[in-house]
């Protein structure tokens, strides 16, 4: 049972009380996780409210995109500012009401499968700006934080500019509200036919986003393969579990389909998102 | 803690808990229109408000995230009783169904009402993407926005919410509103909930853990010692009376195969033991300190297991029957732990082999239609178990009032309820009241007693005011799903498409108890056989118990079903046969004047008969679809992944139950000449007191604001059985009818009297006026003359309706598909639902029934589907994860056609709507999809798995 509400008005008020507060407050922003029956995995005794602390703005400058970490997924789903394969990644959740109320630092912390935007973010390589315990601040890779298991305090996330990356996310659920079989993204610079910097990211075939490092590896510098061979190269590294949204086999099968058709599409794609 | 707001435009502070939710402390400050139909998920949005200008979900944020935010609800969008230009443009859209989501709905698209640009549909959709509505299909909400802002520059706006069907008529056919919309668009008290007294108790339920087991020995004494704990019932102390939970009428064919709490257990959440408490919370805790040891048993969850030698037995308790005992009655082995079964006359059943009910019969030879044949198909096709999930949870509040018990229920079956109470509280009817309240959606799963019968014995007991409401969960294990069945289809047919033969066995799984074990799985049969014509026809029903979540009626009570299994053997034998699927549906199909020889054995409650079409909108929907749909053009899409095909499927459903149904009203006139109607019909949100309304209005020549109605009141009402078979406009509204046309006949003698002229010289006019040749004379002259000391007293005039012919309903569906051929992905692009129901009496109603009745079918369709595990645990037993059709599900081009047809028995022509919407999908779909990818699914749901799997791509 929650027995403090507390709202810190800065950063480091807020890092410094978690800090005093280890093991019995968790932080809250938009609370579309702690708030639920179905969501909460924690039963903190106290809660530190980010409302007042986190930045809600999105601005561009020579390094990027800096999305606050305040910032709505409905916010995201309509900036002009924003790429559209990371608008379309906030639009993944198709209720608005839940779209309204969570927040980009809060869907990357969460790092559960509903959390949508992570395959998109994984493969614009997403920098987090983070506050620590100690109150100083960092910049680590958001693949970076999640395999650590990251507390910190997410700040604003950082889409570093990436001139030519072509990109493409999706994903497959049995209705427009479920929370999706699977959500997967793609993408790479073109460079003449070959693949450079490739980067794909899967949600759904594991408890967190899983980011293809070897089938990375073997995209780079080579000329788009075939859907085909991607998704045989895909079904063989990705090891999903049976679950009452389908069986581990169809989801294999799945992941490999979606990243061959989302690197495809985004070959297609001739705009450049992020130039 | 104390926090400041802006509630709906003042300012306001709040004393609040930490940990306390939103929703809860918006409610302590006044506000009105927050429900809850998910139990704090966040997936129904029913508790939705707006924090500044942004829809969110009450119950998922704490109530100190309101602190300095600007707070909109409902009450912030009505001004004293005026209604917005939103409101109104719900409610002559027809958006205002049941009510229980309409104050979020209305919070959702209020800022695209506002903004400067016309909204797209997608933006619509988009806007209500996060609130769930069971009842409308969502597609009228484009036009209701559209209207609104219509009439925020021209109040007179009347927009183009349905087509007019009798220019004749002032009222019927055309839209006119709902009576209830405006309360219910403005949140007025309406449901269970709004009824609670603050010093209700409270129930909760202890619920078995195990699918099949007996309690050894339960020990209550430590929760009965808890301060506030007012009882506890169990199998110990609840009345040693067996009976249904099915809400149908006596003499019922549903066994009396269960107690209020019986010694053994038949499910997971089977009832165990109830907790009466004075508050939920401390009911909660004292269910903890129940102690139970069970004898585990092995459970049977399938058909298959249930029907396999040696099963094990669900039912073992010694049987007896009122009418019709077999000579070969046998209850040597009968187990006393398991409860006696009573049949109320013989529905051929056999505990020993798990058989609930069966049911065989046919018409003609089969063999020789088969020999005649020259292709035979035999397939097989298998329901789902779907969950009804109206958005309000059952619910009922009980107490004493004067030393009588008086029930507020949200209820199909208002006097059933009072019937059956009165049998297991030993109490006459006359001491018992049941009120039915507005029903946050039912759908079948409110014809059934699935709570009420506790609270009412807790209060007969205790004297004490008490409410019992079911969790989202309970709502999936304990209350009614649509019964899983098992078709095996045989047809023989000419080379030409003609059909020699028809067969269709039934296997069906009722659950733990019989509820509607018989009829649904027959209906499956009656409302599927009938629409094709063959002289040799024939079927076997058999209905198994086993131990899965209760089965029940659900909205169409078995041919969702029977449909999906008549229409795809079709569409299979036109292809065996090389034909169109349309035109092997036109070659057999049925139409005006056809005599339906198979209802001669399939009689519900009674002998069957054959019976005659009279009339049918078949032919006429056929048409418009292939036209409208471009049935015969082939398709092909920009992405060479994408396949499209297009499907379709004939459905028939009944208006009511003839010979079995009865519904009764009662007209009387007031002093100013105007009418209160009393009407036994049950209104489930779908507009049956505005039919009635209407009926009365027409009938008398008066605005429809001079007729009020009180419905559905044990008490103040005359009887009617209840809004079930798609009875209620009907039957119901049958009753107003006849009931307004007597008083008509009074009215007319009196002004003879008063005007000194013979009634053929009278007209009764619009608004309320009877003219002679000579002079005139107003209602309220009438009233005042007849209810004067010298007058011949108040004019009332009671009348009931009762009826032989059935009126079938018939519809056409036709679909169109987009199937991803990598992922599986089913994409709905066309939906075209051609509805004939006769006469629409509101129309905009009528189409926001059908849209609401296909969606809820795409659902099953397509996702929805309790999943169990091997032990009968229900593995989604939620919103989320159970998957119901939201805004973002809705096909991207989806209509309600009206075909009018005139029915010579029904109240102006009218037939049944609501339950015909629910038969077409499933089959349309995998049909369209068939078309596409060249795949026969014959399983619900289609899923993208299953789709794969067909196509062998896993």
């Amino acid at each position: 049972m929650i027995r403090e509400f507390h709202t810190p008005r800065t950063v480091d008020a807020a890092v410094a009380l978690r800090t005093e507060l280890a093991g019995k407050a968790c932080y809250l922003a938009g609370g579309t996780e702690l708030g639920s029956t179905a969501f909460r995995t924690e039963s903190p005794q106290e809660v530190i409210s980010l409302a007042q602390v986190l930045s809600t703005a999105i601005s561009a400058d020579d390094g990027g995109l800096l999305l606050g970490a305040g910032c709505t997924l409905q916010t995201i789903s309509v900036s002009e500012n924003v790429p559209k394969v990371l608008r379309d990644a906030a639009k993944l959740v198709a209720n608005r009401n839940i779209r309204n109320m969570a927040t980009l630092g809060g869907n990357i912390a969460s790092n559960k499968t509903f959390a949508s935007m992570l395959p998109a973010l994984v493969v614009f390589d997403a920098q987090l700006e983070l506050a620590d315990a100690g109150g100083g601040r960092s910049t680590v890779g958001i693949m970076t934080y999640l395999g650590r298991g990251g507390r910190e305090l997410i700040l604003a996330v950082r889409i570093p500019k990436k001139p030519g990356r072509r990109a493409s996310t999706a994903k497959l659920s049995k209705s427009a509200n479920d929370i999706a079989t699977l959500v997967v993204a793609a993408s790479y610079v073109p460079d003449n036919d070959r693949v450079r910097e490739p980067r794909l990211a899967v949600e759904g075939v594991a408890d967190h986003v899983v980011q293809l490092d070897s089938i990375e590896a073997w995209l780079e510098g080579s000329p788009l393969p075939s859907r085909d061979a991607i998704t045989d190269r895909v079904s063989d590294v990705v090891t999903p579990k049976t679950s009452i949204k389908g069986s581990a086999e169809f989801k294999t099968y799945l992941a490999g389909t979606m990243i061959a058709d989302a690197l495809h599409r985004a070959a297609a794609d001739t705009r450049k998102v992020n130039a | 803690m104390k926090i400041r707001l802006t509630i709906n435009g003042k300012a306001r502070e709040l004393e609040v808990a930490p940990g306390e939710s939103a929703t809860a402390a918006l409610k302590k400050a006044g506000c009105g229109g927050l429900r809850n139909g998910c139990d704090g998920q966040g997936s129904c949005g029913a508790c939705a408000v707006q924090l500044d200008g942004e829809l969110v979900n009450t119950c998922i944020l704490l109530a100190p995230q309101l602190a300095g935010r600007s707070v909109k609800t409902i009450d912030g969008i009505s001004h004293f009783r005026d209604v917005s230009p939103l409101q109104s443009a719900f409610i002559d859209a027809g958006v205002v169904q049941c009510g229980y989501c309409t104050p979020s709905m209305l919070l959702a698209v209020e800022p695209l009402v506002a903004q400067p640009e016309a909204p797209t549909r997608e933006q619509v959709m988009d806007a209500m993407s996060g609130v769930f509505c069971r009842c409308t299909g969502y597609e009228q909400f484009v036009g209701a926005v559209e209207l609104a802002r219509e009439r925020t520059k021209n109040p007179a706006a009347k927009g183009n919410v349905a087509k007019v069907y009798r220019d004749d008529l002032k009222f019927v056919g055309r839209a006119t509103g709902k009576v209830d919309g405006a309360h219910l668009a403005r949140a007025g008290k309406a449901y269970v909930e709004d009824r609670v007294d603050a010093d209700a108790c409270h129930i909760k339920l202890l619920r078995s853990p195990y699918a099949h087991a007996y309690i050894k020995s339960i020990d209550t004494s430590a929760a009965e010692a808890m301060p506030g704990v007012v009882m506890v019932v169990t199998h110990k102390n609840c009345p040693d009376i067996n009976y249904s939970q099915a809400g149908q009428g006596y003499p019922e064919p549903s066994p009396y195969d269960r107690k209020m709490f019986g010694e053994k257990v038949r499910h997971i959440g089977d009832r165990v033991a109830a907790v009466m408490a004075e508050s939920r919370e401390l009911a909660a805790a004292a269910l903890e300190k129940i102690v139970v040891e069970y004898e585990v048993l092995e459970p049977v969850l399938t058909i298959a297991e249930a029907s396999a030698a040696g099963a094990p037995r669900v039912h073992k308790g010694p049987v007896d029957f009122i009418s019709g005992t077999p000579d070969d009655l046998d209850n040597s082995d009968a187990d006393p732990r398991d409860g006696r079964i009573t049949y109320l006359f013989p529905i051929h059943a056999d505990i020993r082999r798990n058989i609930a009910a069966s049911v065989s019969g046919g018409i003609g030879d089969l063999d020789k239609g088969f020999a005649e044949a020259d292709v035979i198909l035999e397939r097989t096709y298998k329901s789902s178990q779907v969950q009804c999930t109206p958005l309000e949870p059952h619910a009922v509040y009980t107490k004493l009032v004067e030393g009588r018990l008086v029930v507020h229920a949200a209820t199909q079956v208002p006097w059933h309820l009072r019937r059956m109470f009165a049998r297991l509280l030993d109490l006459p009817e006359n001491r018992i009241r049941v009120i039915k309240e507005h029903c946050g959606g039912a759908f079948g799963a409110k014809q059934d007693m699935v709570l009420e019968e506790i609270a009412a014995f807790c209060t007969w007991t205790t004297g004490r005011p008490v409410s019992h409401r079911f969790t989202r969960e309970e709502e999936f294990v304990s209350s009614r799903t649509r019964h899983p069945i098992e078709f095996q289809v045989k047809l023989g047919a000419k080379k030409d498409g003609k059909l020699t033969a028809v067969y269709m066995g039934v296997k069906a799984n009722t659950g733990p108890y019989g509820q509607h074990c018989l009829t649904v799985p027959m209906n499956a049969v009656s409302k599927s056989l009938p629409l094709f014509l063959c002289d040799n026809a024939g079927f076997d029903v058999v209905t198994y118990y086993s131990n899965i979540p209760p089965a029940g009626a659900y909205q169409g009570y078995g041919a969702p079903q029977g449909a999906f299994a008549m229409q795809m053997a079709m569409a299979e034998l036109a292809e065996e046969l090389g034909l169109g699927q349309l035109d092997i549906v036109e070659m057999n199909r049925v139409g005006e004047g056809s005599w339906l020889e198979i209802l001669r054995c399939l009689g519900e409650g009674r002998p069957g008969k054959p019976e005659q079409v009279f009339s049918c909108g078949l032919k006429t929907g056929l048409a418009l679809g292939r036209e409208m749909i471009e049935w015969d053009k082939k398709e092909t899409h920009q992405d060479p992944d994408i396949a499209i095909g297009k499907g379709l499927a004939i459905v028939q459903q009944g208006s009511g139950l003839p010979g079995l149904d009865a519904s009764n009203a009662t007209v009387t006139m007031f002093g100013d000449g105007t009418f209160m109607l009393l009407s036994g019909g049950t209104d489930l949100g779908t507009g049956l007191d505005t039919v009635s309304t209407k009926f009365v209005a027409e009938t008398l020549c008066v605005p429809m604001e001079a007729v009020s109605i009180i419905a559905a009141d044990t008490d103040a009402t005359p009887f009617d059985v209840g809004a079930y078979a798609s009875s209620g406009t009907y039957y119901s509204g049958g009753a107003a009818l006849n009931a307004a046309k007597g008083l008509k006949n009074i009215i007319l003698d009196i002004a003879s009297e008063m005007l000194g002229e013979p009634v053929e010289h009278l007209d009764m006019l619009y608004p309320g006026i009877i003219k002679g040749k000579n002079k005139q004379v107003t209602y309220a002259e009438i009233a005042h003359e007849t209810q004067s000391g010298v007058g011949c007293g108040q004019l009332t005039f009671t009348s009931n309706f009762t009826g032989e012919a059935p009126s079938f309903p018939y519809g056409t569906h036709f679909c169109q598909v987009a199937v991803n051929t990598r992922t599986g992905n089913v994409k709905l692009q066309k939906y075209y639902a051609f509805q004939d129901s006769g006469t629409p009496i509101n129309p905009e109603l009528a189409n926001g029934q059908t849209f609401g009745g296909v969606l809820k079918t795409i659902g099953h369709s397509l996702f929805e589907e309790m999943v169990l595990d091997d032990e009968g645990r229900c593995l989604n037993p939620n919103l989320l994860e159970y998957i119901v059709p939201m805004s973002g599900d809705v096909p991207d081009d989806f209509r309600s056609i009206l075909v009018h047809t005139d029915e010579p028995f029904g109240p102006f022509g009218a037939k049944s709507i609501s339950e015909i919407a629910c038969g077409g999908a499933a089959p349309a779909i995998a049909t369209a999809i068939h078309d596409a990818v060249g795949v026969w699914i014959r399983s619900w749901p289609f899923t993208p798995e299953k789709l794969l799997r067909a196509m062998g791509k896993l």
